[in-house]
């Protein structure tokens, strides 16, 4: 039993969340593991960037959310923030901010107010920059980026937090095949590492490649499951209406478009 | 970084110098009386005298207004995440004008004097005699406390500090409210519309030692808070997201800088009056040069104030001497010139500003 609470990174219990008036979340409950790669894939709408939030406690919500065995909303905020590094989709960015400035927040949860940014911080800002290709970007305004640049200088800033659970909504945005390439040998060695890595995605050939995923529909958990697994497979095929398929080409998933049953 | 902070200084320096020397009949050298007193000892003591009571407080008193406006300015765009934001957003304008209306028409024999010696800096040593500096206490407590007052009922509108836009649209609505009660005002006391233009307009003619102390004062404490919010700022323009989950504390913070906003706006209005775009200005052409944290643009965009504010004091004097031009007139010329180009600017390189 305790071999089973340690082995998680983070659990939610009956949560609901709303945004204005509208309830998006339905009494969830989910388990994600320590020490892998967990993505949440399904159709617009589902609520699944909603649930990453709640997951991060930057939502209000009603129900319980355990971060490495400790409930999250009694957490002081700075604790939190070192053991979970959250990265959003369509946030604004400072485009007035440069490069390694942007990066150098993500060691905020570590340094004491006012400090100047210790040896630690640089060296991980460093090690960020380097992992997602930006760190010949460093001296620019992030405003002066492509989408996909940007992209990866967010992502930067979200490692050099160096977190034990890191949550990323589409991280793969903008990014092109390459890069996206990139980020996944970067999420295998990261989990390699033993962290935990959560991502919202909604290219499914990608999330295939995750070890677990949770496939969502109208803020309910449709199914949990081992990516290698049919079971899985089978559900991801009914949340999308049958209108994909699921092949094994060589040792991957690959998800295609079906034509229309009829 | 530290050698534009070096040449704002120096350039803050040079200004004061050359407006120890521009008076009522333009261009006056009395740095060389002042430097040298066994030459002429008559003519070193009524420059002493003018230069100290009458020129250097005002000429200081400009840069202080300034620095306190270019600052506020950096806040409120950092802290609303727009580069169109200047400090008088929250309300604080047409509040510190509902002040000064109210005090003028409670006051009624004070305000003529106001208007005269806005248009004449000769004049202005009229405001020394002892029953102009209560009616002076009263324009500057009017003018602070309806500031104040107004940005704090902005932030009941807005049910608190936690939604940006809100606070904005709050904003607005009070600052059309109180404008349509200061017109009521000026309705019912027609005298004092003369010189509720001059506040309208903005001066530096009434900055006495006094007042110039106090708002050094201010700004220290204002620049001390910044520094320490710049962080916060930062983090924020990433997105309240993601500022949230690097652990900050959003609404004391916001509460934070909303009161550092406050402070120097109310300051320098209930000082100066409505100075015109120095605050939108300010932290525009720091950006224009440099891309820096928050922190540091703060800082910068106060200096950078303080000196758009000393230049246009001391061309308002200038000018057309021996009359004197409103200096709020010339911010306006001159930043409305320069936001002008910055939009011009803006098309041209099709860059998004982020609006």
């Amino acid at each position: 039993m305790t071999n089973a609470i340690n082995s998680i990174a983070i659990h939610a219990e009956s949560i609901r969340a709303r945004l204005g008036n509208v309830e998006i979340l339905h009494d969830i409950s989910l388990s994600l593991p320590k020490c892998r790669w967990t993505s949440i894939v399904g159709p617009n709408g589902a609520g699944k960037s909603t649930l990453l939030k709640v997951l991060a406690n930057l939502l209000p919500y009603a129900g319980s959310v355990d971060l490495l065995g400790k409930p999250i909303h009694h957490m002081p905020g700075r604790d939190r923030a070192r053991q979970l590094a959250w990265l959003g989709q369509n946030e604004s960015a400072g485009d007035d901010l440069m490069v390694q400035d942007v990066v150098m927040l993500g060691r905020l949860p570590h340094q004491p107010w006012l400090a100047a940014p210790s040896e630690a911080d640089h060296t991980a800002v460093a090690r960020a920059l380097q992992a997602t290709q930006a760190w010949e970007w460093r001296g620019r305004a992030l405003g002066q980026l492509s989408g996909g640049e940007r992209q990866r200088v967010l992502l930067a800033r979200a490692l050099a937090v160096e977190a034990e659970v890191l949550l990323m909504d589409e991280p793969l945005a903008n990014l092109d095949p390459p890069h996206q390439a990139d980020w996944l040998a970067l999420v295998q060695a990261l989990v390699a590492q033993g962290k935990t890595v959560v991502s919202v995605l909604h290219e499914i050939s990608m999330a295939l490649h995750a070890d677990e995923m949770v496939i969502m529909r109208q803020g309910r958990v449709m199914h949990q499951g081992a990516c290698d697994m049919a079971t899985t497979h089978r559900a991801l095929e009914v949340v999308f209406d049958k209108r994909i398929a699921i092949h094994a080409l060589g040792d991957q998933w690959v998800a295609l478009p079906r034509a229309n049953p009829h | 970084m530290s050698f534009l902070v070096g040449a704002m200084l120096l350039a803050g320096l040079a200004l004061a110098a050359l407006g120890v020397c521009v008076g009522s009949t333009g261009f006056e050298n009395l740095l060389d009386p002042l430097l040298n007193p066994q030459q002429d000892p008559a003519q070193y003591a009524m420059a002493q005298q003018i230069v100290w009571e009458i020129r250097l407080p005002r000429t200081l008193g400009a840069w202080a207004a300034g620095a306190l406006l270019g600052l506020a300015g950096a806040v409120a765009q950092g802290l609303f995440r727009n580069p169109l934001a200047d400090p008088y957003l929250l309300g604080s304008a047409s509040g510190a004008a509902l002040g000064v209306a109210l005090a003028l028409a409670a006051m009624g024999g004070g305000a003529g004097m106001l208007g005269d010696s806005m248009m004449n800096g000769g004049e202005a040593v009229n405001l020394f005699s002892s029953g102009s500096i209560l009616v002076r206490l009263g324009l500057t407590g009017g003018a602070f406390v309806g500031a104040v007052m107004a940005v704090l009922l902005t932030l009941i509108l807005s049910r608190g500090v936690q939604q940006t836009l809100r606070l904005l649209l709050a904003g607005v609505v009070v600052g059309v409210v109180l404008g349509a009660m200061t017109e009521i005002v000026l309705l019912l006391s027609r005298d004092t519309l003369q010189a509720m233009r001059a506040f309208v307009l903005g001066s530096t003619t009434f900055v006495d030692w006094t007042a110039c102390l106090l708002m050094a004062g201010v700004w220290g404490v204002c620049v001390v808070a910044a520094g320490l919010l710049g962080r916060v700022l930062d983090g924020l323009s990433l997105g309240d997201a993601t500022a949230r989950s690097l652990g900050l504390p959003l609404g004391p913070m916001r509460a934070a800088l909303v009161a550092v906003l406050a402070l120097a706006t109310g300051t320098a209005v209930a000082h100066t009056g409505l100075i015109a775009f120095v605050g939108l200005a300010a932290p525009h052409l720091v950006r224009s040069v440099i891309k820096t944290t928050h922190g540091r643009l703060m800082l910068l965009s106060s200096l950078v104030g303080g000196v758009l504010l000393m230049v246009a004091d001391t061309l308002a004097r200038w000018l057309i001497a021996p009359q004197e031009l409103p200096v709020g007139v010339l911010t306006a010329v001159l930043g409305g010139g320069y936001l002008l180009l910055l939009m011009h600017r803006n098309t041209r390189t099709a860059r998004g500003t982020g609006l």
